[in-house]
């Protein structure tokens, strides 16, 4: 080998591992946190989200040289549907094997208890609604509504037609109202109904 | 496409608003950012506080530039501290079984750091010292690795006033003939590196150097002398010395440039520069 392929082989050889660690680092610096919400959206309890987000940045780590460049957030939200799909699977299980209704615990950040328990009860709340939502229909009210992407950034993350966008959305919308309507006659804590 | 208007602000019932408000907190914890950053061996490379200051997370620039270069700190010491333990783990086990000097990569197993039991360990009160060890390669023999010999130049190490930082003002490493460090004493140097990071924490600059004074006394070549002289360079910029902060950090840069210590010798540096 002539001594300039030599050198290019060597510095090839020496950025490749840089240049990877450099993009991961990009990678989770830039998507962590949507990546971490979007998991706790989608029904991931907050106990879970933690590993769940780490294991979705680590199955994109292993398969890294995949991932076209500039889809990488998809990649991340597509792994994180299935990672949510599972734990949430998981959690289901685990409920049905503890006989119990278990209640997330979530550390709500707020020093009033009042408003913590308000803010609680609310939380928990959505949490129920999201989950009477087929996933594809959660997906994308997911990230219209709390996400507050655009509708394009929403086709272009999910690789979906605009239109089909539009229709989970309406319908994703219709399926909330009523199950929001339905957690609105459940009593609250108090006894009153809410 | 046509945009719609969002359901919070048109469509929904204040009840409904009242639920979706609800995800506005919903927000990861910087150990939890920082435990990802870890497993996937990129930490260094992505600066503290930035995901919080991209994102919004609802901190301020002020609280996170006060926080970084003690979560920096912080970070730095818990994954190489317990790096440090396996260090010395593997150079026990090395010479007991006379293996020859080889590559050890430590990473540790995702599924183990997801252990439900290894969270509830990390929750205690030894959560600040607690994110789970970065993947960490030690390419150098187990005897050298356990006091490592970075410094070529000990004439300009002596010179140097560098009372933070213990491996400092030592000559080089230790003779191949001096003993390996026994776990009870990585435990104890452990101690005194968290002290100087629980102090720099609080924001007691003076209380961290201290520590690490004593550090170096103790352990003039100590396992731990990369985290003391980051750690070091954090207290000296805490308490006001900037001037020397930047002679020990331009110490650390020249002895391996391109090294992981450089790196984090750079970032506390540029965190401090910021108005």
């Amino acid at each position: 080998m002539s001594a300039p392929n030599a050198a290019l082989r060597e510095a090839t050889e020496t950025s490749a591992p840089l240049a990877r660690t450099a993009r991961l680092a990009a990678l989770a610096r830039e998507n962590f946190h949507f990546i971490w919400r979007s998991l706790r959206r989608l029904g991931v309890s907050q106990g879970a989200v933690d590993d769940a987000a780490q294991q979705v940045f680590e199955v994109a780590s292993r398969r890294l040289g995949e991932i076209e460049p500039g889809r990488e957030r998809a990649f991340l939200f597509k792994s994180a549907i299935l990672v949510a799909a599972e734990a949430t699977r998981k959690a289901a299980t685990q409920r049905a094997r503890d006989g119990g209704d278990a209640v997330d615990e979530l550390d709500t950040g707020l020093p009033n208890p009042e408003e913590a328990t308000d803010w609680l009860r609310r939380r928990m709340l959505l949490d129920r609604v999201l989950a009477a939502l087929p996933v594809d229909l959660r997906v994308v009210f997911v990230l219209f509504e709390l996400e507050e992407l655009s509708m394009v950034e929403i086709a272009r993350l999910l690789d979906l037609p605009p239109g089909t966008v539009a229709s989970r959305l309406r319908r994703a919308r219709e399926a909330f109202h009523g199950e929001a309507r339905r957690c609105r006659s459940l009593p609250s804590p108090d006894g009153d109904p809410k | 496409m046509k945009q719609p208007e969002r359901l919070a602000d048109a469509g929904a019932d204040e009840f409904e608003r009242g639920l979706l408000s609800s995800s506005h907190a919903d927000a990861p914890s910087e150990r939890a950012y920082q435990r990802t950053l870890a497993s996937l061996g990129v930490g260094l490379l992505v600066p503290l506080g930035a995901a919080s200051v991209a994102h919004g997370a609802g901190s301020s620039a002020a609280v996170t530039s006060k926080l970084g270069v003690a979560a920096l700190g912080k970070w730095l010491v818990t994954g190489m501290a317990l790096g440090a333990v396996t260090v010395s783990a593997v150079a026990v086990t090395g010479r007991a079984r006379s293996t020859p000097p080889e590559r050890v990569a430590t990473e540790q197993a995702p599924m183990q750091r997801r252990d439900p039991s290894a969270t509830t360990a990390r929750s205690g009160s030894a959560a600040a010292l607690a994110p789970p060890p970065a993947p960490r390669e030690v390419p150098r023999p187990a005897s050298e690795a356990v006091a490592p010999k970075r410094r070529p130049d000990t004439s300009a190490r002596s010179a140097q006033p560098v009372p933070a930082t213990p491996a400092s003002s030592s000559p080089d490493g230790p003779e191949a003939s001096e003993p390996l460090p026994s776990v009870p004493s990585v435990k104890r140097e452990t101690e005194l590196i968290g002290t100087a990071q629980r102090a720099l924490q609080r924001g007691d600059g003076q209380s961290a150097l201290d520590a690490l004074e004593r550090y170096r006394a103790e352990f003039p070549h100590g396992a731990l002398g990369p985290e003391a002289r980051l750690l070091g360079i954090a207290a000296l910029l805490r308490t006001g010395q900037r001037d020397r902060a930047r002679t020990v950090a331009a110490d650390v840069i020249a002895r391996e440039p391109t090294g992981q210590e450089a790196a984090a010798a750079r970032a506390l540096l540029q965190k401090s520069d910021r108005p």
